[in-house]
């Protein structure tokens, strides 16, 4: 969970910086998708897509995600949706009412690629945990030491 | 070699530096003064991070403006009493005080917000080229002019007018006519 903001209205944005979880990726790859439940009505208009879905591309993505257990749950008079959980214990849900069966292909792979790490507005769009080993830029670095004996000169000039 | 602590304040330490008004545009000289006081001329610029630097002006009364800026730029003056804002033209605000022009100049020049006010509390400017020791003492670097000042004519050397290109060298008994 993010920081929760002290006075935070609905329309509050947390912001935070980049993060990994564990610097997942640098070596080897683990997927943060644990669990993907679809939740939707078989006989309702909206949840027509899911039915799409479910009929053409499920059993592609079950086999090309062996890591990733999948549900299917049809219920009566609910509105479709995507639950996904993540290692770390977030629960992402998405909602899919009216949408096709290609964009929910899309919002299911977008699931799978993220870290569960909740979405903030980004402070800085980079980040590194290994610091420059020249050592941090000082207003000394690079300076031209003839900027000191034109200031020597000048100070010379005044007219005191 | 510094720690890593230290080595962070040396990066935001405060340069003082020196800048000559001597007959340089007032406009373009506040808008080159306010990219040190902000800190935009440093690579590690942020406008969250206070990284401005001190900005130490002499010679403001010989500052300079183009065309009959000086008769027709008109600055508002609060006479401290109720109603009474008039407006100086720059030329009297000058002869009340030879650093307010620049000193608005900058004022205006700078960003509007909350930082605005103490910026301006980084900004010395002196009359002439008297500074105090104290912040004599602290003097780091010379801010580029924006253009070179003229050389009058007195202050050119004996060799310098001899070699100066000539189109014709008048006789010796040359009198020009009134």
């Amino acid at each position: 969970m993010a920081n929760l903001i002290v006075g935070a209205t609905g329309r509050t944005v947390t912001s935070g910086f980049l993060k990994s979880v564990l610097q997942n990726g640098t070596g080897r790859y683990v997927c943060q998708l644990q669990r993907i439940t679809l939740k939707f009505c078989k006989a309702s208009g909206q949840s027509r897509g899911v039915r799409d879905y479910v009929e053409n591309h499920l059993l592609d993505f079950a086999a090309a995600n062996p890591g990733v257990v999948v549900y299917v749950t049809p219920k009566p008079e609910i509105h479709a949706r995507l639950v996904a959980e993540y290692l770390n214990g977030e629960v992402h849900t998405v909602f899919v009412d009216k949408k096709s069966a290609e964009e929910i292909k899309q919002h299911v792979q977008s699931l799978v690629w993220r870290s569960g790490l909740p979405l903030v507005r980004l402070r800085k769009t980079q980040h590194t945990e290994t610091p420059s080993i020249q050592g941090q830029w000082t207003p000394f670095t690079n300076r031209p030491a003839s900027s000191t004996v034109a200031l020597e000169e000048r100070l010379k000039r005044l007219k005191t | 070699m510094a720690s890593r602590v230290q080595q962070h304040w040396l990066t935001f330490s405060r340069m003082w530096l020196l800048c000559d008004a001597r007959w340089q545009p007032a406009p373009e000289l506040a808008k080159r003064i306010c990219k040190y006081l902000e800190g935009r001329h440093k690579p590690v610029y942020h406008p969250l991070s206070d990284c401005g630097d001190h900005v130490v002006v002499i010679n403001t009364k010989e500052v300079a403006f183009e065309k009959n800026q000086w008769e027709k730029k008109l600055y508002a003056v609060n006479t401290g009493y109720k109603n009474t804002m008039i407006a100086m033209s720059a030329k009297d605000f000058h002869r009340m005080d030879p650093t307010k022009v620049l000193e608005r100049e900058v004022y205006s020049e700078l960003p509007k917000n909350g930082q605005r006010k103490s910026l301006m509390t980084r900004l010395h400017l002196f009359a002439d080229e008297n500074i105090p020791d104290n912040i004599k003492e602290n003097l780091v670097d010379i801010i580029p002019p924006v253009m070179e000042p003229p050389k009058r004519l007195d202050e050119f050397t004996e060799e310098e007018k001899a070699s100066w290109p000539r189109l014709f060298i008048p006789p010796a008994d040359y009198k020009p006519s009134d």
